[in-house]
């Protein structure tokens, strides 16, 4: 159980800020990242090369952030100016993907990358040997939740970034510049992203085809989360990754990507909006 | 007699393109091992394209696990020939039917989904089959390849991959994929797959069922991906699960959005700019990533509908400076004195017309909380224009959503001649004769005026999908009458000179009366009409109510929502009054105009 419950949050770790990423982005652009993927693994790859110390962690933060931006830059704003919307922008953020891929490739090369844990060792959790470093990042994760809530519902920047996503020309009425919150919603996605990565390369290793893998999860995660809100986001992961590692651990390994189209598949069926989404459902014909 | 023949070698000209093109190409490149692998690989290519364009570009379906159902069909045939002893022969179209069958199970679960989450669904979809085929090694050698595939034989000659003889297999599937492609672009299924684009409603708006539709779009897919999944694995030799990975996705969406989706020559113009596009990566070795990001950048930003839609555009704005040229556009239609339009159609449709009565008891609608529509109870008949006013939020629309099957009713019934009709979707209880408009026009905007028409028109005809899909003599018989009832209804409208331009390019009112054309092809008893009148200048707003009066001569009863009391005064016989879901009033219009409350629920005068 103890094993159990240490996998499935670890697992959750590495999801839940690649999964608030992904939905505090569509909330606020109207985009879902097909790039998130490509992102994450860039993070987790960029650290493993630039070291293991805090340095390195910081460097790729950076990295994240600047990434990001660019991704907002060359994938949404030339495409919105040209009329662009739904699915377009997102087959935009893919090319955005492949070509950051392109740039990993080139840079890292295309072979499997381990981030040296932060925390060396292992603890005894009632008769569960398991390494320090999982339990650092879920603690790390938590954190990164509390900051974002903090951020986000606390401050005056988090109440005018949900009044962009909520109706953008509305909020530009009361002098809200919606480009420059969209801007750090895609900022802090990018830093999410990476952090994501970082984490998934610290217990186990992170190469450029894990990306699909990885984005699948952001994306179901997020959808199970019904893309409304940060507690929408952190419920969603936490569904995505108790699912793939009971398959994992109680059914048979190497079956995660079923275990989630069987959850995904349920949670649609029955809330077609998410599970964690409470939209009115009165549509104007 | 010359336009005749001329109009007649124009036929045989166009069938004659693409056997002509595929031959010449087999010809060019049959000395050349390199080329003909090439282009057995292009026309491979076209095929998966085609049958992603169909259920992507049409249907608007995007449908991500498009290249796993394309592997399924490489497998299932490998397994069939190899495991099972069958030969190519047979194992090819038990291969596109099992195909086939996968791609509608994916349809199948996800008909509420929107745009997004069911690319979500489907790209987990994709994930999900590849896991489990990994896990199935006898089916699809796990994580080795598998290259125990015979070549197919055909009179005598084994038709080996890369070989010319295998390019003529490929070029033949390649001229029935094309020729199925054509045929559905031009059919009354092509106009189907184009609405269900736009959205459901406006196929259940001609008492077509959206998900029939939609599971056609999947099934014609699925065998079309299938059969380029078995070609591929015979032309290879040697597959496995990578060659269906998600690098093969990103590849086909790229030919997709290259070549222009919805459009038929799309898949083609796509497939040879891919084909190009890899040789040039190739040469640059390892920049595939960098070639297809960037490629994929630059279109969706820049291009609208591809290569494709780049040639339609400049063809049609070719077509409109010649048409402009000729000045053959009649003199404007305003200003003169609203006509009284002649309803021929109409008047063929509903000769022998019975009486018919609706009735509306205690109906009550909720959403949430909020009592949208409580308690309302009335009826009309045929022949008669009933009025339904009050304040905005009153409820009518939602009466009307109510009626039409849109929304969920809580309690109450709705009756057509005595039968309950609440319960049936929109599409059956239009085809019951209650057709309606709706407060934004529900029109397709890719589609001609003319078009937007004969999608009720279409519904007339006697032949299924499938010979609508062909385009048997049936159909094609079908489609004739369907033009010409749809452009006998424009030219009662007077709005015939517009037919052929695209319906999103036409002013707010003209949309309204494309509306209103196609619901009286289908000759409906009843018509509501959810806020003609609105957006419309005073001369148009007269022109919609010599229409209405129309309809009732016609023995059609028309319910009217509308804000505009002299639209309302001048053609209603009854009025009912709604204020916060509650019927307040009714009778004739001036009757009712002058009860306190009906004055106070307007103009907010305590009463």
């Amino acid at each position: 159980m103890v094993a159990f419950l240490v996998t499935a949050l670890s697992v959750a770790a590495v999801l839940t800020p690649i999964v608030a990423s992904v939905s505090l982005v569509y909330r606020v652009s109207g985009v879902v990242n097909f790039g998130g993927g490509f992102i994450a693994v860039f993070g987790g790859i960029a650290c493993a090369h630039w070291g293991s110390g805090w340095a390195g962690a910081v460097l790729t933060l950076v990295a994240g952030a600047v990434i990001g931006a660019l991704c907002y830059f060359i994938a949404i704003v030339p495409a919105r100016a040209f009329g662009v919307r739904g699915i377009g922008l997102t087959l935009s953020t893919l090319g955005f993907g492949l070509l950051l891929t392109f740039v990993t490739r080139t840079w890292f090369g295309g072979t499997a990358f381990t981030v040296r844990p932060w925390l060396a060792g292992s603890v005894d959790l009632a008769g569960f040997q398991t390494s320090q470093q999982r339990l650092l990042i879920i603690g790390l994760a938590i954190v990164v939740v509390l900051v974002l809530f903090a951020v986000f519902d606390w401050t005056l920047v988090g109440r005018r970034l949900s009044a962009v996503s909520y109706d953008a020309e509305l909020a530009s009425v009361y002098g809200i510049r919606g480009g420059r919150y969209q801007l750090l919603a895609w900022v802090v996605s990018g830093v999410c992203l990476v952090i994501g990565g970082m984490f998934e390369a610290t217990i186990a290793s992170v190469d450029v085809e894990v990306a699909p893998r990885l984005l699948v999860l952001s994306l179901v995660g997020a959808v199970i989360g019904g893309l409304t809100n940060l507690t929408g986001a952190i419920g969603g992961a936490l569904v995505a990754a108790v699912a793939t590692t009971i398959s994992d651990q109680f059914v048979a390994t190497g079956f995660q990507m079923t275990a989630l189209l069987i959850v995904l598949s349920v949670v649609l069926l029955v809330r077609p909006n998410g599970l964690f989404s409470f939209r009115g459902t009165a549509e104007r014909l | 007699m010359n336009l005749l023949t001329n109009q007649a070698t124009r036929v045989v000209v166009r069938n004659l393109v693409a056997p002509v093109v595929l031959v010449l190409i087999g010809l060019a490149c049959s000395g050349d091992g390199y080329l003909i692998h090439l282009a057995t690989a292009a026309g491979v290519a076209y095929i998966l394209t085609a049958a992603f364009n169909l259920v992507y570009g049409y249907a608007g379906i995007f449908n991500l696990a498009m290249v796993m159902i394309y592997g399924t069909g490489a497998f299932t045939s490998v397994y069939l020939e190899s495991q099972l002893g069958w030969s190519f022969w047979l194992a090819l179209p038990v291969s596109v039917v099992v195909t086939a069958v996968v791609s509608i199970l994916v349809a199948l679960p996800t008909r509420r989904l929107s745009e997004l989450f069911f690319a979500i669904q489907t790209l987990t979809f994709a994930l999900a089959l590849a896991e489990i085929l990994l896990h199935w090694t006898a089916f699809s050698g796990g994580t080795t390849a598998l290259y125990d595939i015979t070549s197919p034989t055909f009179a005598g000659q084994e038709l080996i991959g890369g070989y010319p003889g295998y390019y003529w297999l490929v070029a033949v599937l390649v001229l029935v994929v094309f020729e199925i492609m054509r045929r559905i672009h031009r059919s009354a299924m092509g106009r189907k797959l184009t609405a269900l684009r736009e959205g459901p409603r406006v196929l259940a708006a001609v008492g077509v069922s959206p998900s029939a539709t939609r599971l056609v779009a999947f099934g014609i897919s699925g065998l079309c991906a299938g059969m380029a999944g078995v070609l591929y694995a015979h032309f290879q030799l040697v597959i496995d699960l990578g060659s269906f990975s998600f690098d093969s996705l990103v590849t086909l969406l790229l030919a997709m959005i290259l070549g222009g989706a919805g459009y038929l020559y799309g898949p083609v113009v796509g497939v040879l700019a891919v084909v190009a596009m890899s040789e040039v990566s190739l040469a640059t070795s390892g920049a595939q990533d960098l070639v297809t990001g960037l490629g994929i950048l630059v279109l969706v930003a820049f291009t609208r509908g591809g290569i494709a839609g780049a040639i339609d555009r400049g063809v049609r704005a070719l077509v409109r400076r010649r048409a402009r040229a000729d000045a053959e556009l009649p003199a404007a239609e305003e200003g003169a004195p609203p006509v009284v339009p002649e309803l021929r159609v109409l008047a063929e449709r509903r000769a022998d017309a019975q009486p018919r009565r609706m009735e509306v008891t205690s109906l009550t609608v909720r959403f949430g909380g909020n009592t949208a529509v409580d308690d309302v109870s009335l009826s009309f008949a045929t022949g008669e224009v009933i009025g339904l006013i009050g304040p905005n939020g009153a409820g009518k629309t939602t009466l009307l959503n109510a009626i039409t099957g849109d929304v969920p009713v809580v309690a109450g019934g709705v009756r057509l001649d005595g039968d309950e009709i609440l319960g049936k979707r929109p599409q059956d209880i239009v085809r019951m004769g209650l057709g309606r408009t709706f407060q934004s026009p529900r029109i397709i905007p890719d589609l001609t005026v003319l078009q937007n028409v004969m999608l009720a028109s279409d519904e007339l005809g006697k032949a299924g999908w499938l010979r609508q899909v062909l385009q048997t003599p049936a159909a094609v018989r079908d489609d004739r009458v369907s033009r010409s009832t749809a452009r006998q209804v424009l030219a009662d409208l007077a709005i015939a000179s517009r037919a052929d331009q695209l319906a999103g390019d036409q002013p707010y009112g003209i949309q309204r009366l494309v509306e209103i054309a196609r619901n009286l092809v289908l000759g409906p008893a009843f018509l509501l009409l959810d806020e003609p009148g609105a957006g419309l200048t005073e001369f148009e707003r007269e022109e919609v109510a010599a229409t209405i009066r129309t309809l009732s001569t016609h023995e059609i009863g028309v319910v009217l929502v509308d804000h505009n009391l002299p639209l309302i005064r001048a053609a209603c016989d009854r009025v009912y009054v709604l204020d916060t879901g509650r019927l307040i009033a009714d009778g004739p219009p001036e009757a009712v105009f002058a009860e306190s409350n009906v004055i106070s629920a307007y103009l907010g005068v305590p009463g």
